[in-house]
């Protein structure tokens, strides 16, 4: 059985990882879709602190954020930005759907929740509808 | 310190098998309607989250018949409907994580919740493709927030991943129905 704790601790790195991106993301982009980059980084942020205090609520330890992260290609125009985004929202999903399996009932709908919404996010960056959300 | 982004691949082997084994199932689910709610797994022990299952599995199939007899009925839609495709897949990977389920989970009772069951009477297309559509992306919002229903039920970790995987196909699946969202 996979450690809750650890899919907690794995959620908490990628939900940090998605915030450091979306400054990536906003930088490069402007107007509305900017906007919407800003709008998603502060989702992020408030998903990652309700994580981030599941984990002290069972005493579990939380990662902390590490200064900077490595994209995986580099950000340097619009269609870019829009691919990071579009990626660290899918693996988002998947990291998420695993979590919610190992919640108790209480607290897996806002985390299915919150996959549904990456999962939307993951459309509007990308224009594409995967078959399986979180496969990246 | 630095770190690698965004984050780790989240693709375990079980999902690959399961997947692979919606594309085997997906001919069988598209000729199924209503398939029965059994709580037995087909190995023959109890399967705790059998009624879930076969709802979400129901749910599904009856999805992928509205696309159908959208398609049918506007045959110019189909490229565009091609979305509707994964309806099939979804019924048939819940209904492939039975057998493993049934022998690794103890017998709970969370299968005696009310589920909603869906009719499995033909599919109604309305009468011009543009309310066609909307019905569709309406269905599919429907399904995304059926599914985070019924994954407070669930007792097999891999099947409410999967569950929560499919409300999040059916989501993106009914914005892209429903118009431009691009941001």
């Amino acid at each position: 059985m996979p450690d809750v704790d650890a899919a907690l601790q794995d959620a908490v790195k990628g939900q940090d990882a998605a915030v450091y991106a979306y400054g990536l993301v906003t930088a490069a982009l402007t107007g509305a879709p900017a906007s919407a980059a800003l709008t998603a980084m502060a989702d992020h942020r408030v998903l990652r602190d309700q994580l981030r205090a599941l984990l002290v609520a069972a005493s579990a330890s939380a990662p902390a954020a590490a200064a900077a992260y490595d994209p995986p290609f580099p950000v340097v125009d619009a269609a870019s930005a829009r691919r990071l985004a579009a990626l660290v929202e899918d693996r988002c999903v998947g990291q998420l759907a695993a979590l919610v399996g190992l919640l108790p009932a209480a607290q897996r709908r806002a985390v299915a929740s919150a996959a549904q919404q990456g999962a939307l996010r993951t459309v509007s960056w990308s224009g594409v509808a995967a078959t399986w959300p979180g496969a990246s | 310190m630095r770190s690698h982004l965004p984050v780790p691949l989240v693709t375990s082997r079980r999902q690959l098998l399961v997947i692979s084994g919606a594309m085997t199932l997906g001919a069988l689910a598209g000729c199924t309607t209503s398939p029965s709610p059994s709580q037995q797994s087909p190995s023959g022990t109890a399967d705790p989250d059998g009624a879930v299952r076969a709802t979400v599995a129901s749910s599904q199939t009856a999805l992928a018949a509205a696309f159908a007899a959208t398609v049918r009925a506007f045959p110019t839609l189909a490229k565009s409907l091609a979305v509707g495709d994964r309806h099939v897949s979804y019924a048939a990977a819940v209904t492939a994580t039975a057998t493993a389920t049934a022998t690794a989970l103890p017998t709970a009772s969370a299968t005696d919740l009310p589920l909603p069951v869906v009719s499995p009477a033909a599919p109604v297309v309305p009468t011009t493709a543009v309310r066609a559509v909307a019905a569709l992306a309406k269905a599919e919002q429907l399904a995304a927030g059926q599914c985070l229903t019924q994954i407070m039920v669930t007792v097999d970790p891999e099947l409410t991943r999967i569950i929560t995987l499919i409300g999040a196909g059916c989501a993106s699946a009914g914005s892209v129905l429903a118009g431009p969202n691009r941001a």
